[in-house]
C-alpha cells in the first residue's frame, strides 16, 4: 500500500556564475537569496565600500545582512539666497544652519536655524521619520519631504551621518577658456588649484569682465564655472568645497553609534555637572542598560574593563 | 521538431556561387548539413552565453540559482520498472501541491537542463509581491535640436532604458574618430552613482542601453542628422516597439547576411485576420546605404501562429533574454513559441532525377497560406529535344494533383501532360501554350494549406527517357510550445516586454479617466496612460535523486504531498 507523505521544502543554493563574482568580492550568496537580489548587493560592494570607518562598518554590515540602504527625505533651503546654508546629521541629532561662514566666524558667526533636532531619544518628536519631517518643516528656513515608499514610522535614528557641504577632492581642468566644474553652489574662499603638488593660480579677480591676462581667473561659484586667460600648467587638479541643497538623507536599517561618542555618551549616560559647569557621564540610562546588556551576551567581557 | 539552421546557408556559401548545393535550401548538402549546423548554432549560444555571464552586469539571470529540496523519510520506497530486457530503473513518486485551491501535480523531469532550462513555464503569477508600475514615456519624442530643453520625466523602476531613434538620415561623425554617432545619457543608475553612458546609433530603430538607469538628467546626440527633423523617444519598456532584434539568429541567403527581426504582424487570410510572426530584415545592401538613412525593414518570412490547430490573435511579441524565445499575449493568455524557421518536408526528393535538364524555377521558397507562387520551367542543358511535360503537385496532407498548362488542377494524369508539337523542329521548343515558347509556360498557383508542398515537374525527352525535377516549397506556420493562462488581474493586456531583470511585464490599458489600482505616490505623482503588471513565471518541474532519496523542486510550495510509487511491470 503506497504511503502518502505531507512534507515542506526548503532553499537550496546552486553556486553559479555570481557566486564566483561574489568569491572574488568576498560576499558570498545568503541562504535562498536568487541572482536578481544577489547581483544587486554584488554591486552595491563597488558603490558602498566597506571598511572599519563608521560609515564603512554600516555599509559592510547592512549589504552582508541582505539589507538595504534606502533614500529617506529630502531637505531643501527656502531662505535668502545670500546665507549659506547648511545640513549636517551626526550621531544623535541634526543640525540646519541658515548660514555657514566658513572664512571668520567673528565676522559672520554660524547662525543655526532651531536647535539641533533629537533624532535618538524615543520621546523625542523626531524619533520617528514623520515627526522629524514635521520638526525641520516648523524651522524657519528649511523644507523636509519623505521619500517614496518611506514608511512615516521608520526611525529617525536609521539617517546615516552626512553633511550637505561636500568636498570634491580632485577635478582635472580641461585647457578651456570656460571650465564648467562638476559641481554648482561652490563654497567662496575654498577652491585651490595644484599641478604636480604645487598651488598654481594665484590671482583672482572679481569678475569675468576682469579676466584679460594671463594668470587671472575668475571662479562663478554660484553656476560653478571657472574662467581664466590660460592654464598656468598642464595636468591642473581642482579642489573645492560644495553645497549640495537639496540634499537627499540616505539611512540604513543597521544604527551604528560609538560610545566614543560625546553626542551619543550624553544621550545614553545620566550627564553629572562637574564643578565648572562641565558635564561627565554617570551610569548609563535604560538605552545604554540595554545596548550593555546585549553587548555582554555576545561578547565574553566586563563593562567599564 | 528540428528547424533550419542559419548556419546552414552559412555553411553551404563556402560552395561555388553556381552549385546548386548553395543555392537551393533543400538541397542534399543542404539537408545533410542542417545538423551540423545546429549543433554549431548550440555552440554559438554557448559561446555567446558564457560570454555575457563573465561580466556581472551582462550575466544571465535565470541561471539554476536557488532550487528547493524536499528530504523524503528514510523508509520512503520507490517502485521499480523491469522490463523483459531485465533492465531496472525507479518509478517516480507522485509529488502533488495545492495552489489556490486547486491540486496539481508536478512534471517530473529527466535531466538538471530539463528541469531549470529547457522546460517552459506552467504559470503566470500577479500576486502581491509582484510589482506594479506606471507607465509613462521618460523622454517624450523630442527632436534632436530640442534636447538641451527637453523634460525628462522620471524613470519608473531602475531598468535598462528603450531608446527610439526616428527620421535621422546621417549616422556619421566625421568630427570624432569613431566616425559613428552616438547619444550620451547621463544620470544615477542602479548602482546609485553619477554615470554616464554612450550608445553607438547606427540607424533609426530601437536600442537598449546597457546600464540599468534610476534617473537621467541629461541626454545628448552626436552626428545624428538632420537635428531638425531627427528624433529620440525614451521608454521604460518596450511595450509595443514593433520588432526585436534576434541576438542568436541572423538572415544568411546564399550572397548575403543580415540581422533578422522579430515583428508580430497580421495576416488576412479567408477566415478573417490573424496574428503572424514576421522574420524581418533591413532592404539596405550595404553599411553606407544603412548609415544615409536607408533602413526600411521587409518581411522575409511571414509564419502563421498557432495554437492547437486553431489561428490566433495577440498583441504583442517580446523576445525573452538568453532562450530567445517568443512570448505573445493575447486577451486571455500567454503563448510561447520558438524563433526558428521549420524545416521543410523532404519526404520523396529522392525521386528527384539528379542533374536534370529541365527544372522548376520558383521565385521564392517561403511563404504564408492564401499566397500564390510562379511556377515556370527553366531548360538549362538544352542538349536533349523534349517530348512533352507534366506538372503535378503533392500537397501538405498528402494528397496529390496534376497541374495543366492554365494552373488549374486536374486528374487527369495522362491530359497533363503537355506535347512539345514541334520537338522534331526546334530544340529550344515551341511548346503548345500561348505562342508557347518554354518561357510561356508559366503560371500561378494558389497555396491554401500549411506545411510543404512538393511541385514536381516530369520531362519525357524524344529518346524515352523521362527527368523529375522536384521543388518543396513551404507555406510556414508554427504552433506555441506552451499557452499559460493569464489571471484575470492580467488579462486584456496591451503590450509586453522584459525588464532589465529578465522578468516579463505586461501592459495594461484602461479607458480615460478610470482609476489605477497604483500605490498612492505613484498616483499622486504620474499623469500615466497605462499600467505594467510585473508576472512571475512558475515552472512547476521537479526532479528525483533516488539515490539520496531527495526531490529537487523549482517552485518554492509551502508543502507538498508525496506518495510512494508502486511496481511497474512491462512485458512485450
Amino acid at each position: 500500500m503506497a504511503r502518502t507523505f505531507t512534507l515542506s521544502p526548503e532553499a537550496r543554493n546552486i553556486p553559479n556564475t555570481f557566486d564566483y563574482f561574489g568569491m572574488l568580492l568576498g560576499l558570498p550568496r545568503i541562504h535562498g537569496e536568487k541572482n536578481t537580489d544577489y547581483r544587486k548587493r554584488l554591486w552595491d560592494v563597488y558603490v558602498r565600500r566597506a571598511n572599519a570607518t563608521q560609515d564603512g562598518l554600516i555599509n559592510g554590515i547592512t549589504r552582508e545582512l541582505g539589507l538595504k540602504q534606502f533614500e529617506a527625505l529630502t531637505i531643501s533651503y527656502n531662505g535668502p539666497s545670500t546665507n549659506s546654508p547648511r545640513v549636517i546629521v551626526h550621531d544623535t541629532e541634526i543640525e540646519l544652519y541658515s548660514n555657514w561662514n566658513l572664512i571668520d566666524e567673528s565676522i559672520s558667526p554660524n547662525a543655526m536655524d532651531g536647535d539641533p533636532i533629537d533624532i535618538f531619544t524615543e520621546t523625542s518628536d523626531a524619533y520617528y521619520i514623520g515627526g522629524l519631517v514635521e520638526a525641520i518643516n516648523s524651522s524657519e528656513y528649511f523644507i523636509a519631504s519623505i521619500e517614496n515608499n518611506v514608511s512615516e514610522k521608520a526611525l529617525s535614528a536609521c539617517l546615516v551621518d552626512q553633511d550637505s557641504r561636500k568636498w570634491q577632492e580632485s577635478e582635472v581642468l580641461k585647457p578651456l577658456y570656460r571650465n564648467i566644474l562638476q559641481y554648482k553652489n561652490i563654497v567662496p574662499g575654498t577652491v585651490t588649484f595644484s599641478s604636480n603638488g604645487k598651488d598654481v593660480f594665484y590671482s583672482h579677480v572679481s569678475s569675468e569682465a576682469d579676466v584679460i591676462s594671463a594668470g587671472k581667473y575668475y571662479v562663478d561659484y554660484e553656476n560653478g564655472m571657472l574662467i581664466s586667460y590660460s592654464l598656468p600648467a598642464k595636468n591642473i587638479i581642482c579642489r573645492y568645497m560644495y553645497d549640495e541643497l537639496p540634499i537627499t538623507l540616505m539611512a540604513s536599517p543597521v544604527v551604528l553609534h560609538e560610545f566614543g561618542s560625546s553626542y551619543f555618551r550624553s544621550k545614553v549616560f545620566e550627564q553629572v555637572m562637574q564643578p565648572g559647569g562641565t558635564y561627565e557621564d554617570g551610569l548609563p540610562l535604560d538605552t545604554a542598560t540595554r545596548y550593555i546588556n546585549e553587548l555582554i551576551t555576545a561578547v565574553p567581557m566586563l563593562w567599564g574593563n | 521538431m528540428t528547424h533550419r539552421s542559419w548556419a546552414t546557408q552559412r555553411i553551404a556559401n563556402r560552395l561555388p556561387p553556381w552549385s546548386d548545393a548553395r543555392v537551393l535550401p533543400f538541397s542534399v548538402v543542404q539537408q545533410i548539413v542542417n545538423p551540423m549546423a545546429t549543433a554549431i548554432e548550440d555552440l554559438y549560444h554557448y559561446v555567446s552565453d558564457g560570454n555575457s555571464n563573465r561580466f556581472l552586469s551582462s550575466a544571465n539571470l535565470d541561471l539554476m540559482d536557488v532550487a528547493y529540496v524536499v528530504r523524503l523519510p528514510n523508509d520512503f520506497q520507490f517502485g521499480m520498472y523491469q522490463n523483459d530486457i531485465q533492465t531496472q530503473k525507479y518509478v517516480a513518486p507522485t509529488v502533488k501541491t495545492t495552489i489556490d485551491g486547486k491540486q496539481i501535480t508536478l512534471n517530473l523531469t529527466e535531466t538538471v537542463e530539463d528541469f531549470w532550462y529547457n522546460s517552459l513555464p506552467t504559470r503566470a503569477i500577479h500576486g502581491s509581491t509582484e510589482r506594479r508600475v506606471p507607465v509613462k514615456t521618460v523622454l517624450d519624442t523630442t527632436v534632436l535640436d530640442d534636447l538641451e530643453d527637453a523634460v525628462i520625466n522620471e524613470i519608473a523602476l531602475p531598468t535598462r532604458l528603450v531608446i527610439t531613434i526616428s527620421d535621422c538620415s546621417t549616422f556619421v561623425d566625421t568630427s570624432r574618430r569613431t566616425e559613428v554617432s552616438f547619444l550620451m545619457l547621463t544620470g544615477m543608475t542602479e548602482r546609485g552613482i553619477e554615470e554616464k553612458e554612450a550608445m553607438m546609433i547606427p540607424y533609426n530603430g530601437v536600442f537598449l542601453t546597457k546600464k540599468i538607469w534610476k534617473s537621467l538628467s541629461k541626454v545628448e546626440s552626436y552626428g545624428l542628422q538632420p537635428r531638425s527633423t531627427g528624433s529620440v523617444t525614451i521608454d521604460c519598456f518596450a511595450f509595443n516597439k514593433g520588432r526585436e532584434i534576434d541576438k542568436y539568429q541572423i538572415y544568411v541567403t546564399p550572397f548575403q547576411e543580415k540581422l533578422l527581426y522579430h515583428k508580430l504582424g497580421s495576416h488576412d487570410f479567408t477566415e478573417g485576420t490573424y496574428s503572424t510572426h514576421q522574420q524581418m530584415t533591413v532592404t539596405a545592401n550595404s553599411l553606407g546605404d544603412l548609415y544615409n538613412g536607408n533602413d526600411t525593414l521587409e518581411a522575409v518570412r511571414e509564419i502563421e501562429l498557432m495554437y492547437n490547430g486553431e489561428n490566433l490573435l495577440l498583441y504583442d511579441i517580446a523576445v525573452q533574454p538568453f532562450t530567445g524565445r517568443i512570448f505573445a499575449v493575447s486577451d486571455d493568455a500567454l503563448y510561447i513559441f520558438d524563433p526558428y524557421t521549420s524545416l521543410c518536408d523532404c519526404t520523396r526528393m529522392g525521386r528527384k532525377t539528379p542533374g536534370a535538364s529541365m527544372i522548376i524555377d520558383v521565385d521564392k521558397y517561403d511563404f504564408i497560406r492564401g499566397e500564390s507562387v510562379t511556377l515556370r520551367p527553366y531548360w538549362r542543358k538544352p542538349s536533349k529535344r523534349i517530348y512533352k511535360n507534366r506538372w503535378s503537385v503533392r500537397k501538405p496532407d498528402g494528397t496529390v494533383a496534376y497541374i495543366n498548362i492554365d494552373g488549374v488542377e486536374s486528374s487527369d494524369a495522362v491530359g497533363a501532360w503537355i506535347t512539345n508539337k514541334t520537338y522534331m523542329a526546334l530544340a529550344f521548343g515551341p511548346f503548345d501554350s500561348d505562342d508557347g515558347e518554354i518561357d510561356k509556360q508559366s503560371f500561378n498557383y494558389t497555396l491554401t494549406q500549411r506545411g510543404t508542398y512538393q511541385f514536381i515537374l516530369e520531362t519525357h525527352y524524344t529518346d524515352d527517357s523521362v527527368e523529375k525535377d522536384i521543388v518543396p516549397l513551404q507555406v510556414h506556420y508554427k504552433e506555441a510550445l506552451a499557452k499559460i493562462d493569464l489571471p484575470p488581474s492580467l488579462q486584456y493586456g496591451d503590450g509586453i516586454a522584459f525588464d532589465a531583470d529578465q522578468k516579463l511585464w505586461i501592459l495594461r490599458r484602461v479607458g480615460e479617466g478610470q482609476p489605477y489600482d497604483l500605490p498612492y505616490a505613484y498616483g499622486q505623482k504620474y499623469n500615466i496612460s497605462g499600467c505594467a503588471y510585473e508576472v512571475k513565471l512558475a515552472t512547476d518541474n521537479m526532479l528525483v535523486d533516488f539515490t539520496n532519496k531527495v526531490i529537487y523542486l523549482h517552485e518554492n510550495y509551502g508543502s507538498v504531498s508525496v506518495t510512494e510509487s508502486e511496481d511497474w511491470v512491462v512485458t512485450r
